[in-house]
């Protein structure tokens, strides 16, 4: 099993405050389905930060893609968000751009040209059915679409992980549905998607693994 | 609308950046013009038995212009009418030589005093009139008006800063959300502010524009230049376009930078 991410006594935290998350160990493999659970501030977002470099840990070690977050510098972390997509609850699109240059973003970082990134953009936005509204701005549309076009955008540039935190939260049961779909279809190409949320859909029928942060410490539920 | 907003505002903070420096070379240029108006009418006088040398007043001291002997022989003519011939013949044998020493700037109170000083230190000459009193009123007047106008150009200088500081932040409010994105994906720093860098460029050229045509509407004003000329401050108003543009550029470059920087690198809390 090829390993995507890996923590060892892992501690999280922000400054000059006590630790979210103590001594945490734990393996993710390429295609894995994660699920994150835990009451609120038992600290699922500070873990989802953590694995994108926005909060280093505090001890321990933690590697995601082969980058070591707890050494690297801010070149190397840019690197590394380039092979993840993220997912917001507040879907993070921007409002002066349209919805087709926002999938876009990915693409437009890594430098690909214009044709290329249309190409792509056009493709995915079909995949989550808003090719219709390409040119319309997020205030536009509704939460489930915005969520849509934020998946839309975290799956463009073929991610090794897709990291959503609680992306369902706003959504009303459909929509939620349709993005636990997209998730579940680029999981079945390979990509490791982790989800911290609440609640693990009742019908949810592909394989998956559950962690659960309780008491400042991560476990998997088996 | 928002955008546009945005623009003005850093349009007009640029512009009255600007708009005070080019106030400050304004004033320099106008007390310039003064003083050389005033310089062209004044002389030192200098008495002395024997011939001064422009060669070695001009070695002593580098702002003397030039040394021209003043001819005595009309005061001489008017004189003689009401002198014997004897008597006429003595005072133009023992009459001393008097001399009109030009500078190349109208002298401040401390160069006059130092002018004076070489002069008289000169063998043969037995007086020497600066005419330091009206002199001394004069360049007064002129250093005060000079210290204050750049005073007060300054504290408006110091304030345009403040409100660039305070725009900074009304800048980094707009663009954070935008920035805080594009960093979650990867974005270099260039990369998330080139549109700061675009903005900045292009208001700073229209800053640059709208400051040079209202002070070359100014330059070209016959109101302006006739107000100039009543108040004796020259005949056309101090304004060299091609270097207000390379200074202006430098601002705006200096201006934009720090301002992008700070929007930039400032933490972003993602």
């Amino acid at each position: 099993m090829e390993k995507v991410i890996s923590a060892r006594e892992l501690d999280l935290g922000y400054k000059k405050e006590q630790s979210v998350l103590k001594n945490c160990s734990f393996d993710i493999n390429k295609a894995d389905f994660i699920f994150l659970t835990g009451n609120s501030g038992s600290g699922k977002t500070t873990f989802i930060k953590s694995l994108y470099g926005a909060v280093k840990p505090r001890l321990g070690i933690l590697e995601v893609c082969g980058v070591n977050i707890t050494k690297a510098g801010t070149g190397r972390i840019n690197d590394l968000r380039k092979k993840l997509g993220v997912v917001f609850q507040d879907y993070k699109l921007i409002e002066e751009w349209s919805l087709a240059k926002n999938v876009m973003l990915p693409l437009i970082i890594a430098g690909y040209s214009e044709d290329i990134c249309a190409k792509q953009v056009e493709k995915l936005l079909v995949h989550v059915k808003l090719n219709h509204k390409s040119d319309d701005y997020p205030k536009e549309l509704s939460g489930g679409e915005q969520q849509r076009a934020a998946v839309a955008r975290a799956l463009v540039h073929n991610p090794t992980v897709i990291i959503a935190d609680e992306p369902t939260g706003n959504l009303d049961e459909y929509s939620a549905e349709v993005v636990m779909g997209l998730l579940k279809t680029a999981n079945s190409c390979g990509i490791t998607v982790i989800i911290a949320t609440h609640h693990i859909p009742s019908k949810f029928d592909i394989p998956y693994r559950h962690f659960h942060i309780e008491g400042k410490m991560l476990n998997e539920i088996s | 609308m928002k955008s546009l907003k945005s623009h003005i505002s850093l349009i007009f903070a640029m512009m009255a950046l600007l708009i005070s420096y080019q106030l400050y070379l304004t004033v320099l240029g106008l007390t310039k013009n003064y003083e050389d108006k005033l310089n062209k009418d004044y002389a030192i006088i200098a008495v002395s038995s024997i011939p001064l040398s422009e060669k070695e007043l001009k070695g002593d001291y580098s702002i003397v212009k030039s040394v021209e002997p003043i001819d005595a022989m009309p005061y001489l003519a008017y004189m003689q009418k009401d002198l014997s011939s004897e008597n006429y013949e003595m005072l133009k044998n023992s009459l001393p030589g008097f001399f009109k020493i030009k500078l190349y700037k109208y002298p401040s109170k401390e160069e006059l005093g130092v002018i004076a000083k070489v002069l008289k230190s000169k063998k043969g000459v037995v007086r020497v009139e600066t005419f330091t009193k009206s002199q001394n009123a004069i360049s007064s007047i002129l250093d005060t008006f000079k210290i204050g106008t750049i005073g007060y150009l300054m504290v408006v200088f110091v304030l345009n800063i403040l409100l660039f500081i305070k725009f900074m932040e009304v800048w980094r409010h707009e663009h954070i959300n935008r920035m805080q994105i594009m960093s979650l994906f990867g974005a270099p720093v260039w990369m998330r502010s080139v549109i700061l860098v675009k903005m900045a460029i292009f208001d700073s050229i229209l800053a640059i524009a709208f400051t040079l045509g209202i002070f070359y509407g100014l330059s070209v004003s016959t109101d302006v230049v006739a107000y100039l000329g009543a108040l004796g401050l020259g005949d056309s108003l101090p304004f060299e376009p091609l270097r207000s543009v390379k200074d202006f550029s430098v601002i705006c470059v200096s201006v934009s930078f720090v301002s992008v920087s700070f929007v930039a690198f400032r933490r972003l809390d993602i």
